[in-house]
């Protein structure tokens, strides 16, 4: 596999007086598996069609390994590419792959090894209008793979599958990696994907909000403790008075801490004589750190002030 | 070009629509034939004539030739539906996506289905047209008529009536080009075919200044391929010479494609 990266680069597309993506800087690289996450609405689907050219930018530009999408010649032999939707229902698995198969330059032998990669050899002869949501985006991926690409761009592909599908899906896109391929893997939920990417690229409202590897953005969660006591009263007033910013009461006898580590706590109930039954490390969850990146509302500012 | 094409034709041929279709031109056609097939070959019979200007009164070759360009008059639904189909269907099923992924070219693709089209068009025709021979020939002879197949101007009626056809069909990929849904084409297409241009062409034919008018409605042109029309016969309007009939009729399936390429082909696929 030839090992080719994603770049976008200040990509901005306006539909009249909306701007579904706003100048827009990213990157994938060969050999990972990147997330592209986001709230519904945030410019995900539409960022991945201006990449392989079925939406033209306002401005910027998508490349892949180096050239946008449609000056490719094939561009399916080097890029994969798959959307939610896009089957007729009344095709088998295999015709669908047929009418494709030209295309990209490949026989009906290749269209069985695609369907036989996503564990499919069974339905071939079966209409895609029967399938399930999982098989569908079994035979989206097939449908991508039918080139032999180098880069893989998956629209929600995670979308609908069962924690079956979902570690089928973690594993196949992990050896396309290892492979030296580049994979970009749009979803809006983080715990669909945690244990498949690498790397995550989030946007809300059109633009960056966080670009990292999925360890950077698991130190972003911040530290906390969760403090337990029979003793609800004291507990308050232990809250209050050691951790005045930063501690929570959550419910009676009980208080969540941030920024901070059990033995600080745990030392500050020594001391104070609190009788205390559960002390426990936890904070954030990457869904909150994922949430709290989305859900900043600056760019709505910064909009009304331009 | 050719990868482009061959991918167009198994999609066709991959879904049961186009046979589901030819089976009901063969049924519509065949009992079009054969209820007015009947009703001249028995006119006698019935008392008076099936249609004005028609009759067992008439020239018999005349007849027969109306009989045979049936198909024409009301079976070129079917190949403009396959066509139009060919288009819709993947903007229906967001397909569309998928097939410009892999040929970024939308020039290309439009291009392709007008040729991967015909060879569809030309089996609805050849089936279209030998349903209405095997039909309205033996609606005549059972009637004792002449069934006028010994005429070289019947043979040449029933090859250009198979021209008509196909050329639907690209007319079908136009219309299919510029609306894009599924449901909007085929209601506009049978809507204005079927209802609104008989009653126009019949308008037309009573106001003197605009009565050479009808002949350019793409009904009119398909029916002058053939050479030979069941409406001009009853008495609305003329038509053009039969190579007049082709381009105008190509004419629509071309504009109507350079319509929707330029408006619906260009924009963003979302």
């Amino acid at each position: 596999m030839q090992p080719r990266t994603i770049e976008v680069d200040s990509l901005t597309k306006r539909y009249g007086a909306i701007t579904a993506v706003d100048d827009l800087s990213f990157s994938a690289q060969p050999g990972r598996v990147t997330g592209f996450l986001g709230p519904n609405g945030a410019g995900k689907s539409t960022t991945l069609r201006i990449l392989v050219g079925l939406v033209s930018a306002t401005s910027g530009t998508a490349h892949i390994g180096g050239a946008s999408y449609t000056k490719q010649h094939r561009p399916g032999t080097i890029v994969g590419a798959h959307f939610e939707g896009a089957f007729h229902p009344g095709r088998t698995a295999l015709q669908h792959l047929r009418s494709y198969a030209p295309l990209v330059g490949v026989d009906d032998a290749r269209c069985h090894e695609a369907l036989a990669a996503v564990g499919m050899t069974d339905a071939a002869r079966r209409r895609v209008g029967g399938f399930s949501l999982g098989m569908r985006q079994r035979l989206g991926l097939a449908t991508a793979l039918l080139g032999r690409p180098d880069v893989l761009v998956l629209d929600e592909s995670a979308n609908g599958l069962d924690p079956a599908g979902i570690k089928w899906l973690r594993s196949f896109l992990r050896s396309f990696a290892d492979a030296g391929g580049t994979v970009l893997l749009s979803s809006h939920l983080l715990s669909e994907v945690q244990q498949t990417v690498d790397d995550v690229v989030i946007i809300a409202n059109g633009s960056l909000r966080h670009q990292s590897s999925l360890e950077e953005l698991r130190a972003l969660a911040a530290p906390g403790v969760m403090l337990r006591s029979p003793r609800a009263d004291a507990l308050v007033e232990f809250a209050r008075t050691r951790f005045p910013d930063t501690a929570t009461v959550e419910g009676e006898g009980q208080a969540l801490i941030l920024g901070t580590s059990a033995a600080e706590v745990g030392a500050a109930a020594f001391a104070d004589g609190l009788e205390i039954h559960g002390l426990e490390e936890t904070g954030e969850s990457l869904e909150d750190v994922f949430l709290r990146l989305t859900e900043t509302p600056a760019t709505t500012e910064t909009e009304v002030a331009a | 070009m050719s990868a482009v094409i061959s991918s167009e034709l198994r999609k066709i041929r991959s879904t049961r629509l186009w046979w589901v279709l030819l089976w009901c031109m063969v049924a519509g056609v065949a009992f079009m034939t054969a209820a007015i097939g009947f009703s001249y070959a028995f006119a006698d019979e019935i008392g008076g004539s099936g249609v004005e200007g028609g009759g067992a009164g008439a020239d018999p070759v005349a007849t027969a030739q109306i009989i045979y360009s049936l198909p024409v008059s009301f079976g070129y639904v079917f190949p403009v539906m396959v066509g139009a189909l060919a288009v819709t269907a993947e903007f229906r099923h967001r397909t569309i996506d998928t097939t410009l992924l892999l040929e970024p070219s939308r020039a290309k693709v439009i291009g392709a289905k007008f040729i991967a089209v015909i060879p569809f068009a030309l089996i609805y025709a050849i089936v279209g047209v030998s349903t209405g021979v095997a039909m309205g020939a033996g609606a005549l002879m059972l009637g004792g008529e002449p069934t006028g197949l010994g005429s070289a101007d019947i043979w040449r009626t029933l090859g250009m009536s198979v021209v008509a056809l196909t050329a639907w069909g690209l007319v079908g990929v136009g219309f299919g080009t510029a609306l894009t849904n599924q449901v909007v084409v085929i209601v506009v297409l049978l809507g204005w075919t079927q209802l609104v241009e008989p009653i126009v062409r019949f308008a037309l034919a009573l106001i003197e200044p605009l009565a050479g008018a009808g002949r350019f409605m793409p009904g009119a042109a398909g029916e002058a391929i053939a050479g030979a029309s069941f409406y001009s016969t009853a008495g609305v309007g003329d038509l053009l010479a039969p190579w007049a009939g082709l381009l105008v009729l190509l004419g629509y399936a071309l504009i109507a494609a350079i319509i929707g390429w330029l408006i619906t082909f260009r924009k963003d696929i979302s």
